[in-house]
Parts: C-alpha cells; structure tokens; sequence
C-alpha cells in the first residue's frame, strides 16, 4: 500500500496505488441481494443504484458508539477509561463487554469479553451499563442525518450504515464532500464521532473504514483497489474470521493479493459458494446492493443467550433461564411477525468447549411454550455432560423464519389447537405493549427473571 | 463514580424552543440547579412515552434523569459523580 495522500491531521486518507488485476466477472456476496456484475460496475442506471462511472458508496462506522455517547452525557469520561457492560449490575463480575473507549482499548480491553476479564486488565476503569434505548435513539438520528444526503441508507447494525451515494453525490459537490458533510453534521448535531470510508462497493467501503480510526476518513477509488487490496492480510476481507484465516495462511495463502492468485476452482471446492465470494473479495468485487427499507432485510434468526458465571449444573434453574430465554425470542418473533420452524440450544462448558443442538418442528411457530418444550427436550438429552461439566453459557435461538407480514399467515391445524395458548399469548402480548415489557413475567421465573432475560442476539444475512 | 436509582424526584421544567428543558430538581432534600443540558432521548414504556435528560448541576456532577408520561412523574435514574473517577 503506498497512500499517495495522506494528512497528518488523521482526518483523510486517499488510497492510490497503481498494480493492475483483471477483475473476473461473477456474482458476489452469498445469500444478498446483488446487480448483475456490469451494472454495479456503474456501466447502466438501474433503479438509481448506479449511473454513470462507478458506484459510490459511502461506509460510516460510528466510533466506539455506546462509550462515545455516554462520554457526550458525561463529560468529564472523556479520555477516561470507559466500559460500556452489558450486566444487570456492574459491581458483579456478571455480563460482557459492549463497547469500551480508546483509553480503555490501551488496557487490551475489547467488544465482548467478560467484565471479569476485563476488571483483571483495567480494575480502575470506569464500568458502566449499557442504556440501549438511548443508543436505538441516536442510532435513528444517524439514519434521519444520512437520509438528507441520500435515500439509499441501509442500517447495517446499530453503529454502521451504508450509504449509496451514486445517484446524489454530486448534489454536494462530490461524493467526498457528501461523506465529510455527513461526518461533520453527525459531530454538530449529535456529538459523536464518526469514520467514514468510502469505495465503490460495500465490501471495499467496509474495509477503508477499517484503515484510520477514529474519526477517520478514507476513500478507496476502484482503479486502486488492487495495490490497496493486495498486501493487506486475507483477515481483513469481511467475514473471513480466525478459522478461514488459519486455513488460508496454512496453505501459504497470507494476504489478499496471494488469495486473488488461488484459482476459484480450488476455493469453491473447499468453500463452495463462499469460495466464490473470498476470490471476488480479494479483487475488490462485490455487487451487493445498499437496501435502504430496512424491513427488506432478510432476518435469519431470533436468539437470546445468558451467560451463567461461574457455571450451573443445576437443571431446574437452567430450564428456567431457558423459559426466560425463549419468552424474549419469541415475543421479539411476534412483534416483527416471524414464525420459525427450527429451535437451536447452545451450551458452552467452563469455556472448554460449546455445543449446539437444533431441532426442526412440523409446522411455524412463534409460540414461548412450543419452542420452550423443544429447546427443554434437546437440554435433556444433553444430562450426561452436566455430570462432568458446569454450563456457563445457555442461549436459544429460533431459525428457517417466515415472515407473517410479507407471505400472509397461513392458520394451520396445530393454531387450533394451541387455541388456548394462542388467546393467553396475544392477551400477554397486549399488556405488555400498554405497559411494557417486565409488567408481566412467569410465575416460575419471577426471582431469576432480573438476572437472566439474556442478551438478544439478531442475524441478518 | 456512577450511582444507580429510581428515585421519584420534584423537577422544575420550562418548555422553551418547543422542547422541555428541566432546569433544577430537589434530592433528598436539597437542590440543584441545571447549568447545561448534555444529552437527551426518548423511549417507549409500553404506550407510554419517556423523555430522559443527563443533565449537569452546579456542583458538576452529572445527573440522568427521566419523565415518565405513565404517571407524569421525574425519576432520577443514576448519578455520575466525579469523585473516585480516574
């Protein structure tokens, strides 16, 4: 990589190499919506994605978000060590990390780990609970910012948006000085810091955010993508983790430019589909689409975890945490109108090792006690490995949905005869959207209810 | 140091630019004065709607504080004091 531009100030970095890598026409990432390869090459206007020249499309990462916007509410955190936990109560070792701040970062402390972990490394540092309200909130006004600059605004999670700013780009004078202007809003209207990155295709855009943070600002043009791209290590192509990575470095394959060299024939052999998505990454490629409904979105799973401490052996306390667990999920399924055919239970042991169990039903469901009595019947099966080991890790999730809303329900035999389920189901779903959710719980789980509601966990494809 | 309650508070609030601004409370007996406004949002309870303040008071300390449509009452939810920090 040789910047040919680059500010001391840290604000922007123009990437401008010069190899030169034919780019092999395909498709591209798996299970996305995607434009065929020449029209996201910009060479046609489909639907205001793309007009002429390439695509623009804008990456915002929000900057340590939950740990930025508490040291905006409390000022004197700033430059402190600040951890944002996710925990009932911070003074327990209970919970994990959500999000920590750049002097918290110095200690090794990061996204994830548990607030154990993270007191042994930083036991002076500030410890705090998340309020996720609060970052739902800011997080919309984000999306109400990027909404001004252009219509294409996917939220991508609660801390990134991707933003397709081909079609009004130029309404701001350039592409680049759309991104600066959102950067700039979002620090004048919200106080919060921003990294931008800019390419043109949400892979590469994802990736320039990564090159200067925080409050970075890089742009990746596409005829200098592959002297960017090549000796970059393969870890840093989104969605190649730790496993894929080791694989790839044992058979000598360590940065993006050797990765490009691997004949597809051998990626798709051992990767299948994905094998055609790591060799298109490593040329820059990618012609999935900025979705800007986020109700288009196609959720995969519904899940909720809690972690158990020290570890339960406990059977009876586990089959409540459990109850608990599956009462989030599928309340969450019915507020967005999903049905899910298979119930996944995972278990991790002493953080030895962890376990994951699934169990497809006959027909939908979104119904707490159906998933309750799968998920409990998969956790019964699995007694013999309480024996040796203590669960330290229990969590539920709900797979192979369908979307009530976009296909229609369909009643089927097994409604009617949940029928008396069905009417408590919707009766308890209606109080709690008069008073909210912890206004009514189970009688079973009323002393562990506080402790173990879990950590809703969402997947997007 | 962060302290965390919910605490039924009397709050004095004008409404000023179309927004409600607290501008002095009174815990446990004794008042305080809101010299600035650092951050605001809100959040549903249901149908109800809340409208949640961190709000800093003339001794510094920051104070989050929220008013609940359910019953019209102010709560304060936790206190971060700069004592004991870092």
């Amino acid at each position: 990589m040789r910047p040919t531009e680059h500010s001391n100030s840290g604000q922007d970095v123009i990437l401008t190499p010069s190899l030169a890598v034919e780019e092999s026409p395909g498709k591209s990432f798996v299970g996305r919506e995607t434009l065929p390869l020449r029209q996201a090459q910009g060479q046609s206007d489909i639907l205001g994605q793309s007009v002429m020249g390439e695509r623009q499309i804008i990456h915002l990462d929000m900057d340590s978000y939950f740990a930025s916007i508490e040291q905006r509410d409390v000022s004197f955190y700033q430059g402190k060590p600040l951890i944002v936990c996710h925990t009932d109560d911070t003074s327990s070792n209970r919970g994990v990390v959500s999000s920590a701040s750049y002097p918290a970062r110095i200690y090794g402390i990061k996204s994830g780990m548990t607030v154990l972990e993270a007191k042994k490394l930083c036991p002076k540092g500030i410890y705090i609970k998340g309020n996720y309200d609060k970052y739902l909130y800011n997080t919309r006004k984000i999306s109400e910012i990027c909404r001004r600059y252009s219509d294409l605004v996917e939220v991508f999670s609660i801390d990134e948006v991707f933003i397709d700013i081909t079609p009004t780009g130029h309404f701001f004078g350039s592409p680049v000085a759309a991104g600066k202007s959102i950067q700039e809003a979002i620090k004048k209207d919200l106080g919060l810091p921003a990294t931008i990155g800019i390419g043109p295709n949400k892979l590469v855009a994802k990736m320039a955010t990564e090159f200067e943070k925080p409050n970075g600002f890089t742009v990746i043009k596409k005829t200098d993508l592959p002297g960017i791209l090549a000796p970059l290590p393969v870890r840093k192509i989104v969605g190649v983790g730790k496993r894929t990575g080791n694989y790839l470095n044992s058979i000598g394959v360590r940065t993006i430019g050797d990765l490009s060299r691997v004949p597809l024939k051998i990626l798709e052999k051992k990767y299948g589909v994905i094998g055609l998505f790591l060799h298109q990454a490593s040329l820059g490629i990618d012609c999935s689409l900025v979705v800007p409904d986020a109700t288009a979105l196609k959720i995969k799973s519904f899940g909720h975890s809690s972690s158990l401490g020290s570890g339960s052996r406990d059977m009876l306390k586990l089959k409540n945490i459990l109850l608990t667990l599956c009462e989030g999920v599928t309340r969450r399924m019915r507020k967005d109108s999903y049905r899910g055919r298979t119930v996944v239970l995972r278990l991790c042991f002493e953080r030895l090792f962890s376990i994951s169990r699934s169990c497809s039903l006959g027909d939908l469901t979104d119904l707490t006690n159906r998933v309750y009595s799968v998920a409990v019947d998969m956790l019964e099966k699995e007694k013999k490995l309480f024996n040796k080991y203590s669960a330290t890790l229990i969590g539920v999730s709900v797979t192979n949905l369908v979307n009530d809303e976009l296909k229609g329900r369909q009643v089927s035999i097994f409604d009617l005869l949940n029928k008396r389920e069905f009417d408590l189901t919707k009766a308890v779903d209606l109080i709690r959207n008069k008073y909210g959710e912890r206004i009514i719980v189970r009688g079973s789980v009323l002393n562990r209810e506080k402790h173990f509601y879990g950590v809703p966990r969402i997947e997007i494809l | 140091m962060v302290f965390e309650t919910k605490e039924v508070i009397s709050v004095s609030a004008v409404f000023q630019d179309f927004h409600l601004r607290p501008v002095a409370f009174i815990w446990n007996g004794r008042k305080y004065r809101v010299i600035s406004i650092l951050g605001s949002f809100q959040n549903q309870k249901g149908k109800f709607r809340c409208y949640n303040y961190a709000v800093k008071a003339q001794n510094g300390d920051v104070y989050e504080i929220c008013f609940s449509t359910e019953d019209m009452s102010w709560s304060l939810i936790r206190v971060h004091s700069q004592g004991d920090i870092l």
